[in-house]
């Protein structure tokens, strides 16, 4: 089982960055360029072939953290739980690629890398921190009840926190582009530019995919290592 | 900053987010089999493991 999930993970991480080095590739040589008169840096809108899927996949990431939240608060399910380390991990993996180029495409295109009156960049940002709470937390805490009744709060928390950060830049525009897609009739995308987009959603979900299973299966073999040392312990 | 700068510094910041997050869980992943492999042989033939363990020490 172990194998063939380290199998199926590494299958899926390999074809992830396969289709993840593709779509960077078209998204700098194949889609048209924007209109420098109304763009302060044209070339640096190229950013927003993987900004934008790193943040679709960040939510689905946050979307394990819930699974797995839930599982653990609703059920204890010791096997749900999982997915609260996995989905924290995954979640501070593709919230810092937002977070860092979406302040380097501030700093070329607005001027500043940061605006604090924008709500969509200040709640991205406290997902950011949610998921970094989530990875430390789980690092440096026993691995007991109290702990995971903590962390899988947080991670409700967290999750709460998507559909607002989803629906900001509709409810509150101030500095962020509107959304790209679903947006309404002006939010309109050139076919090259929404084929790419969409190649760099499908490598982000498969790439999340394969991390999931290689995550899953590791923390497998964690738990057989642990139940291997302490049979060791009572035979010694 | 200008336009190519950003670009340049935010694809390099994904292909290390990615690249490193990647190599950091093959590490993982290799160092946790040699770990469970090294339990087995102990298992499999303790007093080996205590021959090792006596001579460590």
């Amino acid at each position: 089982m172990v194998k063939r999930l380290i199998g199926w993970g590494a299958g899926l991480t390999m074809t992830g960055l396969a289709l993840l080095t593709l779509t960077a590739f078209l998204g700098l040589t194949w889609t048209p360029g924007v209109d420098p008169e109304a763009w302060k840096a044209p070339e640096a809108y190229r950013i927003l072939f993987l900004h934008v899927p790193f943040a679709w996949a960040s939510f689905l990431a946050f979307g394990l953290l819930f699974v797995g939240s839930l599982g653990w608060f609703l059920k204890r399910s010791d096997t749900l739980w999982r997915l609260v380390p996995i989905g924290g991990e995954t979640a501070l993996l593709y919230t810092a690629g937002v977070l860092i180029s979406g302040p380097v495409w501030g700093a070329a295109e607005w001027g500043v890398p940061w605006d604090w009156s924008d709500v969509r960049l200040n709640t991205f940002g406290i997902l950011g921190a949610v998921a970094l709470f989530i990875v430390l937390g789980h690092r440096a805490s026993d691995d007991g009840e109290e702990s995971r009744d903590a962390l899988a709060a947080v991670g409700l928390f967290g999750f709460g926190l998507v559909p607002i950060t989803y629906m900001a830049t509709r409810w509150w525009q101030e500095r962020h582009p509107g959304p790209v897609i679903g947006g309404g009739a002006e939010s309109g995308l050139a076919p090259e530019i929404l084929l790419v987009m969409l190649l760099g959603f499908l490598s982000t979900m498969i790439l999340l995919a394969g991390q999931v299973c290689l995550s899953w299966a590791m923390q497998d073999g964690e738990d057989r290592l642990r139940m291997l040392q302490r049979r060791l312990e009572a035979a010694g | 900053m200008n336009g190519m700068t950003a670009l340049v510094i935010a694809y390099l910041s994904f292909a290390g987010l990615i690249g490193g997050y990647t190599w950091h869980m093959i590490r993982r992943l290799l160092d946790l089999h040699q770990r469970l492999d090294a339990t087995e042989a102990a298992m499999s033939n303790p007093s080996e493991s205590e021959t090792a363990s006596e001579s460590d020490e």
